[in-house]
């Protein structure tokens, strides 16, 4: 998958989980930190749960508890379809 | 009928023999499971615990647990209870960063409870290290998996007044309160959950079903110690895999034929959102009796959408919605809707509620403001409920007041901590520091009087919230107040604060700036952060700032000034949050004032 592909599948599971802010997340970028995103810890699982649902994979915990933008969770995605 | 145990130890030790073919299955983050029969649960933590005693814990010492796996978890404390060790269950790092601040408060936690080993999952190992070095009284961390033991252990006597574990599930960051929990308690407990006035949980046909965090008393002492005291099978999903698919629980509940549930209001919100009509199609809940819900307010509307949508659709009984009111201090529970009612809610004349407390029902069709309340049930036998004054008055029927409570479940006080215990019984009565009234013996829970901001279940001090938003430039220091305001599934952040930020550009990027900083350190998201000038703040003639009237006049748009409002409110969010802002908060003045 392409970064342009990531992002686009995270730009899906943001308007997922949090819908009616189309506009903040369309200039979410790979660079954009999770925490500037305006999820509550259950609305980020959510958005993880649906990143995991479309590419088939879990992602281990140990790893998420380190994720702080978008762009390491590109890395989290490309190694489970490693 | 009563469990035939005297403590959770004993059930342990014997619940194999008397409901051989009953157990706990757990699920993992796939959803496959794994069944241990009570007799195979007997032996496993017998093996546990002979490896906790090969550490050289001993009954009465303290060991932290914060496992993910509900498999490993529930094997690991039923384990420590068996040989008097008291375990402090910690919820692991649930989100995405925020380790530092998480490493901090569970080092606090750690220290009050003065843990001398913390249990963890395998995977947590490298993120838990930190804590060997922040907490004093800590020798080691050990991988839940790795307990096992080569001979048996030996089993001290367990009475029924002794510890089984501690719950700090309420106080600050700075004054971590853990609430003892003993055996009596939980027996106490169980039988007015599991018992004829309670659920009528029967072994031979019931099912529980729970996706509930571990470390919280809801999902520990209803679907762990209380099935194990009653006979009862439990199946487990782990907490992570219904937030990031919450279907799961229904269709795990449709596959075991599952009777009972339990779970905050925003999951019932949450799943009727999530359902989608080929999953209606499929489910099947005509066997659930009890869909329970507590651990934060209950909003009438999702109850009643939440049943509308499964009793239609996949023949879910239109009763079997169950409020329940309850705290950590009273073990878990102190009442539940009777099994067999429908739920009852009562709308009052909110002006004469709000004038003086006094409940008066009123009929469609009333003109005036009006509000809805909950009933949850009746106070289990052998329990007290009491609504008091200020002066520690009984107040009568259908007059509001602090809600208190006297029985078996109530705990002794809080580990180690005089103060807080001496600050929270008087005169043999705990006080909830929850705002509510009796009618015809049951209890209605109206708001709390305590500031304590309970956002998705998870309790938090305003003050802990303001010092980190006092912590970003331009904040005015000591000028912060937070408070909730009721949401749409629960309730919800509002930071209010003073600046000198002259334009409208520099009030919003330092609500930003605000929201960030509390995103980060906390983990939470506040839904408005509202940027005032210099003064605008309500105070006290000495100064101090009024948390209460800021909050009220946020709610009754008083506080909109010239505030920037960074994410809107819907209409009718602030038609009900009026309505809440003055009954619970002109009652809570009166309650105050002391």
């Amino acid at each position: 998958m392409t970064d342009a592909d990531i992002l686009s599948l995270v730009k899906d599971a943001l308007n997922d989980v949090a819908p009616g802010r189309e506009a903040d997340f369309a200039k979410v970028t790979l660079d954009s930190k999770i925490e500037e995103l305006g999820l509550d810890s259950i609305a980020t699982m959510e958005m993880v749960g649906f990143l995991e649902e479309q590419v088939e994979a879990t992602f281990p915990d140990e790893e998420l508890a380190k994720v702080a933008s978008i762009r390491d969770l590109t890395v989290l995605i490309r190694a489970s379809k490693a | 009928m009563q469990t035939p145990f005297a403590t959770v130890a004993e059930a342990i030790a014997h619940a194999g023999s008397r409901w051989p073919d009953n157990g706990f299955t757990f699920q993992d983050e796939a959803g496959a499971e794994r069944t241990y029969s009570f007799p195979q649960l007997e032996r496993d933590t017998a093996s546990r615990a002979a490896a906790m005693q090969a550490l050289g814990l001993k009954k009465g010492d303290r060991m932290g647990v914060i496992v993910v796996e509900p498999e490993q978890f529930v094997l690991t404390f039923l384990a420590a209870l068996r040989v008097g060790v008291i375990p402090v269950p910690l919820y692991p790092p649930l989100s995405l960063g925020n380790l530092d601040a998480y490493a901090h408060r569970t080092a606090t936690i750690l220290t009050s409870a003065g843990a001398r080993v913390l249990v963890a999952s395998a995977r947590l190992q490298n993120l838990l290290w930190a804590q060997v070095d922040m907490v004093p009284s800590l020798e080691r961390l050990v991988r839940a998996e790795d307990l096992v033991g080569t001979s048996a252990p030996q089993l001290p006597e367990i009475r029924p007044e002794d510890i089984a574990f501690l719950q700090y599930t309420s106080g600050s960051t700075s004054d971590p309160k853990g609430v003892i929990v003993t055996h009596a308690n939980l027996v106490a407990n169980a039988n007015g959950i599991m018992g004829p006035t309670g659920m009528q949980m029967d072994p031979a046909t019931d099912k529980g079903i729970s996706w509930l965090p571990l470390y919280h008393d809801m999902g520990l002492i209803g679907f762990v110690i209380s099935p194990i005291l009653w006979g009862v099978s439990i199946v487990f999903i782990p907490t992570i895999r219904f937030i990031k698919k919450p279907t799961c629980w229904m269709d795990t509940i449709t596959a075991h034929k599952g009777t009972a549930s339990f779970a905050p209001n925003f999951a019932y919100a949450l799943v009727a959102r999530k359902a989608r009509p080929e999953q209606l199609d499929k489910w099947d809940l005509s066997h659930m009796k009890a869909f329970g819900c507590g651990a934060e307010p209950i909003n009438p509307e999702t109850m009643r959408a939440f049943a509308e949508v499964m009793s239609t659709r996949c023949g879910m009984p239109r009763n079997a919605m169950l409020p329940a009111y309850g705290m950590a201090e009273a073990t878990l529970a102190i009442s539940l809707k009777r099994l067999d009612d429908h739920m009852r809610t009562i709308v009052v004349d909110a002006d004469r509620f709000q004038g003086d407390g006094k409940v008066e029902a009123v009929e469609e069709g009333f003109e005036g403001t009006a509000l809805e309340h909950v009933s949850c049930g009746p106070c289990f036998p052998g329990h007290e409920v009491s609504v008091q004054d200020a002066d520690g008055n009984l107040l009568p029927e259908g007059v509001e007041g602090e809600l208190c409570l006297k029985g078996p479940s109530v705990t002794p006080g809080y580990f180690e901590n005089p103060e807080a215990t001496a600050a929270t019984f008087k005169d043999g009565w705990l006080h909830t520091g929850d705002l509510g009234y009796l009618l015809d013996g049951e209890v209605y829970v109206t708001g709390r009087i305590k500031d304590l901001i309970i956002l998705n279940g998870r309790n938090l001090h305003p003050q802990s919230v303001e010092w980190v938003a006092a912590g970003v430039e331009g904040v005015r220091k000591g000028n912060v107040v937070a408070f909730s305001r009721p949401g749409a599934d629960s309730e919800e952040l509002v930071i209010v604060l003073e600046s000198r930020a002259q334009t409208d550009a520099e009030k919003a990027a330092l609500a930003a700036a605000v929201k960030t900083q509390v995103q980060r350190e906390m983990g939470i998201t506040a839904a408005d952060v509202v940027v005032l000038a210099v003064g605008m703040l309500p105070k006290t003639s000495s100064g101090k700032l009024q948390r209460r009237k800021t909050r009220q006049q946020y709610l009754t748009h008083g506080v909109g000034f010239e505030g920037t409002r960074t994410a809107g409110a819907t209409g009718d969010t602030f038609t009900l949050a009026r309505h809440m802002a003055k009954g619970v908060w002109s009652r809570t003045k009166a309650a105050l004032r002391k």
